[in-house]
């Protein structure tokens, strides 16, 4: 953790440079740009000067033998930028230090700790959450060697820190709770197992000062909302026995880290984002593989090439990673790595994949095989991406854009740690963000762009973890009825009404004299999962034995349990026989089937209300080459609405009809069947992005063959939203009409898919001007000729003027005049159930809805 | 304000998906036990609540033995038990004003000579704190007597523990100087009373001698410290001589395996060692519900609470008699306990041999007090007397006896399993201790009986071990060593 930062560090480098004669790296960019074959895959270089840090001084107040613990691990002075997060969190600041990976974060929070834990004679104490077991644990180690390093000096008391997680023996549990001075955890035993016995983590609680919370990037969405309210769990309870601690939180460089951090933690922080780390030369390249079927756009597998560039950017005298986006693709490509082992000049036992899933003992000889430099070449999923300690390696192969920023550069941030040059090789994939990535390199290079989900505040999450919270605690209302006295749920908006309604309604609190108990034979936590949804899940079971086979979302389900389904799990098939709707089960039967099914949904979005809205009109833009009109008929006047988006929330409604039995290999349609099932219902918030008809007409999405193209837009943008939006594709659902039934024209819906939703609508709305410019970017520069995977589908599905007219309504409705903001209820709204959010503020002011942050 | 909060319980109830039938999400976590998931990755959560929820699933098993009675054990028609019933808040209830403010409670005196099953419950005092100390395994106890013991039970709110959990009545017994028996029933009547209650209880926990419980150590006392803690008070159990009635009377019946008392749980001991039958019981996991009905209004099976409370903490009282006759085998009158004495005597042995008081291991009666025991038993018994004479000296006399449990081990038709490590045992303590007499042709002769029974039955990987040095020590003294040079 520390080791790499000071002279040793460069010592090391120097070592290596003169022992390597060559520098590695350096002859690796030489052949790459020289060789033709490699010349015309790379389409852009990108180099980033080596840098030198900016040192300061220890601060005044730290204790000197803290400095010589320092010293004695290569640390003769701090960077500019950990001095100031030192002085700020031992100023009593919550402090956020979001720099790239690498840039010695860990010394922020561990000196402050460490210096209060001196001060205090080993009263303060300190709790550390870890995205991950592995990490904690990791860290455990580096921080024991800390602590030992103190204790040599004299006359220090002992300090302990110790990891809690599911393995931690229960023996040493109880030492742990009463006598570490730093516990380090992860949300889920934050959640589950300290905070409902908190009593029994008294001693901990009382001195608190710090949480230190890492990588807080990755905490987003439903994960991160929870999150944020089991931090505030955390703070109530520290309140109660009377410790205010201050957070410590380290982040990748993520878009406006200081209101994520705010959201996160429910005030502001200090936020410390200047590099001050020194850097060596840094190349990266950007790899598209070559175009094998132009009309089709079809390019060549990014595994395959992977494979070809390998034998250049491997090599004895240096290290490589490679991380891939999936479990399976890091089997396949180490096999073919070993295989080629030779003509790298590398023993295939030099050659490692590593994944979740293997044998912690596995894992941790191939860490230290990177740290010793004995494993040449590494294949990884994300399980390497965090700070996990494996020292500096040479060359980054990313398999694929790994779907956000902070992930790119926590991937690019295994290489080149020790100050020599690195090389990062971004290699792109048939799809739509990978080629708009291809295409505008300097995104990756340029500030951060996507926005972070995070709504602690959604109902069904809140409402959850309330009720943890009323087990633990009991909740006090104040004299006018709201929980202004709690120390961290008193500025959250209904919480108070939440809570009235889990006493009234669902009878697991009781209120007496303004206070709530918790009063059910329970415990919450068990049953409540950070990530959501988990409840809901249906399980597949082979039936008579009831093996458990695999699980599936709610949602999911309806597609994938129906009976008569076809299951696939690694290769084998199973046939759904029944489903158990009610129990979320399914019971399945090995088959020998040479086909699989697809079922086919309708899916209904009825919205409920509109919260936001921005419009503008057909004069300030008028469509530029309209589509001809039917004979007869007058051309439309530029007068009223040309095109509107919206976010509201929207009540879900998916029926599965019927399901295709499809023959391997050929596709041929072989059979169907009907599919009984209730339908699936979700409510949840939503991005909705309508044409009047007028222009609709014009833009020809009003017909058949337009109607194909504005659902293609819609998958495009879909498959577009991680650019911007912190999410995966499949955190949003799409419905698109070219009549709706709400607004009476073509509206395109995307919405959240988790029940209540965790603000993704909200950040579509805000980026979607941008996020539409990028869909006719790639498009644009797509070479297919009617249609691919990489931008708005196969041909098969679009038809053949399926390009043609997405790039007419994105030409459209990417440039032009910005739409401006308006009140929802300025266009008519036809159906009763619709509460617009007029009716509900006070004095027609329009309010923003109750589920999201102001 | 009021129709924007109707709007909120409306959208919370569509959102958290309640009462619409499919899948309701409040109801699930109630009643139903939570899917495993398996097939999943496998994050910290996961193995973490799946242990837990097999740990809480084995300690509800146990725990309501407590509650369920009749076990399985008896034969003939299960009756479904009924409770008592009651109209209107608990009767007899006491409120007086302690230094925390109002206690609730309900104070029963009973004559010494009262029945509980079989037994007077003035019997405890004929305990012998030697044989409760030996079969706790806790020379503390040997200070115990009834005049300062306090029979503790309680009645939660749930299994898991955790701070939410409530304790809600405490049933305290203890013998007054004058002989009666005074049987304290501590009630919390609602949440905002529990600081009054716990400073109640905490004080008389604090003036108990030795407190007597059924698997109170691993349970009651943990539930009763989180509520302790949370209201800042210290803990009472520190430094008290705590009796927990469950792991010495599951080793007087049977040990590990199936006994035949199955389950060791309180009501199925109590039904055979002391008599009790229980009619018209509420079952213990029926108890957290009372106690919320109860709280909203509904008093009607509180009286049950009482009872089932009032029950258990008599039961303790019969056991602890129970257990203090375990070194003499007779009751007061001179009835025989009920049970088999031939297992009594063997946990007996077994436990002063785990004290390291080998002597009064001796002292016990030996297998031929049983002519018609099992012989697996009794071939313990004199294993275990074997091991205990070579211990306290009398070697010629132990090494007999570990040779009579081998040959009569030999002479047995298909021998069992426990058979078959006695025997084993035997010859290997045999062997060890002729060797440690430079015998080493006995010990030779006794190694090869062990290594005879070993390919018999496998042995545990002590046992190979121990052979295995055995084997090399022999072997060193035994075979002429090398020349020096070859």
């Amino acid at each position: 953790m520390i080791a790499g930062n000071g002279p040793e560090a460069s010592l090391k480098a120097a070592l290596g440079k003169t022992k390597r004669g060559t520098k590695p790296v350096e002859r690796i960019v030489a052949e790459l740009k020289r060789e033709a074959r490699w010349r015309e895959r790379i389409v852009h270089w990108h180099e980033t000067p080596e840098r030198h840090g900016r040192q300061k001084d220890f601060p005044a107040r730290m204790a000197p033998e803290l400095i010589e613990v320092l010293r004695q691990r290569g640390v003769e002075s701090l960077r500019a930028h950990q001095a100031t997060a030192i002085e700020a969190a031992l100023d009593g600041q919550d402090v956020l230090v979001a720099t790239p990976t690498a840039s010695g974060k860990t010394v922020c929070y561990t000196v402050p700790v460490l210096q209060r834990l001196l001060e205090t004679n080993g009263q303060a104490r300190a709790l550390f959450l870890y995205p991950t077991k592995a990490l904690a644990q990791d860290q455990t180690v580096g921080l024991t060697a800390m602590i030992e390093g103190l204790g040599r000096q004299q006359g220090n008391q002992a300090f302990h820190a110790f990891t809690y997680d599911g393995d931690t023996p229960p023996s040493v549990r109880r030492t742990l709770r009463d006598r570490g001075h730093m516990v380090l955890t992860n949300p889920w035993m934050l959640h589950q197992g300290i905070l409902p016995n908190h009593s029994k983590w008294a001693e901990l609680f009382k001195g608190l000062e710090y949480i230190i919370v890492d990588e807080v990037h990755s905490l987003s969405g439903v994960f991160g909302s929870s999150v944020a309210n089991v931090l505030r769990r955390l703070v109530r309870i520290a309140a109660h026995y009377g410790a205010h601690p201050r957070f410590l939180a380290s982040s990748a460089t993520v878009r406006e880290p200081a209101a994520h951090a705010e959201r996160l933690f429910g005030r502001k922080v200090t936020v410390v984002d200047e590099d001050a780390s020194p850097a060596g030369k840094r190349y990266f390249a950007v790899y598209n593989p070559p175009l094998l079927n132009p009309v089709a756009g079809l390019r060549a597998s990014a595994l395959e090439e992977a494979r070809k560039v390998a034998k250049v950017i491997c090599g004895s005298d240096h290290q490589t990673i490679f991380f891939c986006g999936r479990r399976t693709a890091v089997e396949v490509l180490t096999r073919y790595l070993k295989e080629g082992a030779k003509d790298m000049g590398l023993k295939p036992s030099e050659i490692r994949g590593y994944r979740g899933g293997y044998l912690p003992n596995m894992r941790r000889e191939i860490e230290a095989g990177l740290k010793d430099g004995s494993v040449k070449v590494v294949i990884s999923t994300n399980a390497l991406e965090l700070g996990i300690d494996i020292g500096a390696l040479d060359v980054a192969v990313l398999v694929g854009y790994p779907g956000s920023q902070a992930s790119f550069w926590q991937r690019a941030g295994r290489v080149g740690r020790r100050g020599g040059p690195s090389l990062v090789l971004q290699l792109a994939r048939s799809e739509p963000t990978d080629q708009y990535l291809a295409a505008h390199p300097e995104y990756l290079f340029a500030a951060p762009r996507e926005r972070l989900g995070l709504d602690p505040d959604n109902l069904v999450l809140l409402s959850e973890q309330l009720k943890c919270a009323a087990f633990e605690l009991p909740f006090q209302r104040a004299e006018d009825g709201t929980l202004a006295g709690d120390p961290a749920f008193g500025q959250v908006p209904d919480a108070a009404e939440v809570l009235s309604y889990l006493a009234e309604e669902s009878g697991f609190l009781m209120e007496r004299e303004r206070t709530f108990f918790w009063m059910a034979d329970a415990y919450p936590a068990q049953d409540v999962s950070l990530a959501g949804g988990d409840l809901d899940n249906v399980l597949i079971l082979e039936q008579g034995s009831e093996r458990a086979l695999g699980e599936t979302d709610r949602e999911s389900s309806l597609v994938t349990c129906h009976e008569g389904a076809i299951y696939q799990v690694q290769g084998v098939t199973w046939r759904i026989e029944t489903f158990d709707h009610k129990n979320r089960r399914a019971y399945a039967k090995q088959v020998e089937s040479d086909y699989y099914t697809e079922a086919q949904t309708d899916t209904d979005v009825r919205v409920l209300r509109l919260e936001e809205c921005s419009r503008r009109d057909r004069a300030d833009y008028p469509v530029a080459q309209p589509m001809p009109l039917p004979e007869g008929a007058d051309a439309f006047d530029q007068v009223g609405e040309d095109t509107s988006v919206w976010r509201g929330e929207v009540h879900v409604t998916t029926v599965a009809t019927l399901y295709k039995k499809i023959r391997f290999y050929t596709k041929e349609n072989v059979g169907a069947g009907e599919i009984h099932l209730p339908p699936e219902e979700l409510d949840t918030e939503a991005f909705m992005l309508t044409l009047s008809s007028e222009t609709a007409a014009e833009l020809g999405a009003s017909s058949a063959d337009g109607g194909t193209a504005w659902h293609a837009l819609g998958e495009l943008m879909r498959s577009t939203a991680p650019l911007f939006v912190r999410c995966q594709p499949s955190d949003l659902g799409l419905s698109t009409q070219v009549r709706s039934t709400h607004f009476g024209r073509p509206t395109l819906v995307l919405y959240d898919r988790v029940q209540g939703g965790v603000g993704l609508s909200d950040l579509l709305l805000a980026a979607q001007r941008e996020l539409l410019a990028a869909c006719l970017d790639v498009v644009q520069r797509c070479a297919c000729e009617r249609g691919c995977p990489a931008c708005v589908g196969p041909v098969e599905e679009v038809g053949a003027e399926g390009k043609a007219g997405v790039l007419r309504l994105l030409e459209h409705l990417s440039k032009g005049p910005a739409l401006e903001p308006c009140e929802p209820a300025e266009l008519d709204a036809p159906e009763d159930e619709v509460i617009s959010a007029k009716d509900l503020g006070p004095e027609g002011h329009v309010t923003r809805g109750a589920l999201l942050p102001e | 304000m009021a129709g924007r909060q109707k709007n909120l319980a409306g959208r919370l109830k569509r959102l958290r998906r309640e009462g619409t039938g499919a899948g309701p999400a409040g109801a699930r976590v109630i009643g139903s036990e939570p899917i495993e998931t398996a097939g999943v990755e496998p994050t910290s959560a996961n193995t973490q609540s799946s242990a837990r929820k097999f740990a809480l699933g084995r300690l509800r098993e146990r725990l309501q033995g407590r509650g369920q009675a009749y076990g399985e054990s008896s034969s003939g028609p299960r009756t479904q038990p009924t409770c008592p019933t009651q109209l209107g808040p608990p009767k007899d209830l006491v409120s007086w004003e302690a230094t925390h403010g109002t206690c609730q409670g309900r104070e029963a005196l009973l004559s010494g000579t009262d029945m509980h099953g079989d037994w007077r419950l003035q019997e405890a005092h004929l305990a012998d704190p030697q044989a409760l100390a030996i079969m706790a395994q806790d020379p503390r106890l040997l200070a115990a007597s009834s005049g300062d013991a306090l029979f503790l039970d309680t009645e939660t709110t749930g299994l898991a523990g955790g701070t939410g959990t409530w304790v809600f009545m405490v049933g305290l017994g203890r013998f007054r100087p004058d002989g009666t028996f005074e049987l304290w029933q501590g009630f919390l009547p609602g949440p905002e009373a529990e600081k009054p209650f716990l400073h109640e209880v905490a004080r008389r926990i604090g003036e108990a001698g030795t407190l007597v419980s059924f698997f109170g150590k691993s349970y009651d006392q943990h539930r009763l410290l989180d509520r302790f803690r949370l209201h800042g008070l210290p803990s009472p159990f520190e430094n008290r001589r705590h009796l927990d009635l469950y792991h010495p009377l599951k080793r007087l019946c049977g040990g590990q395996g199936p006994g035949p008392y199955g389950d060791h749980k309180l009501q199925t001991l109590e039904r055979h060692l002391c008599g009790h039958q229980r009619v018209d019981d509420l079952p213990g996991s029926a108890a957290p519900e009372a106690w919320f009905d109860f709280l909203r209004g509904d008093p009607h099976r509180l009286e049950g609470v009482f009872h089932h409370n009032f029950l258990d903490v008599l039961s303790l009282v019969t056991l602890y008699g129970y257990l203090g006759q375990a070194l003499t085998g007779r009751r007061g009158d001179g009835r025989p306990l009920s049970g088999s004495e031939l297992l009594r005597t063997l946990a007996l042995v077994k436990s002063s041999c785990k004290g390291r008081d080998f002597s009064g291991a001796l002292r016990l009666r030996g297998a031929k007090d049983f002519p018609e025991g099992p012989l697996e038993q009794v071939l313990l018994l004199d294993r275990l007397r074997g091991e205990c004479l070579l211990r306290t000296g009398a070697t010629a006399e132990g090494e007999e006896l570990l040779e009579s449990v081998h040959l009569r081990a030999q002479g047995a038709e298909e021998p069992g399993e426990r058979v078959k490590r006695s025997a084993l045992e035997s010859a290997q303590l045999l062997a060890r201790s002729a060797a440690g007499r430079q015998e080493l042709v006995r010990a030779a002769e006794a190694h090869q009986w062990a290594g005879t029974w070993l390919s018999r039955w496998p042995g545990l990987v002590s046992h190979q071990h121990a052979q295995e040095r055995m084997g090399i020590r022999l072997d060193r003294s035994l075979l002429p060593r090398p020349a020096p040079g070859a």
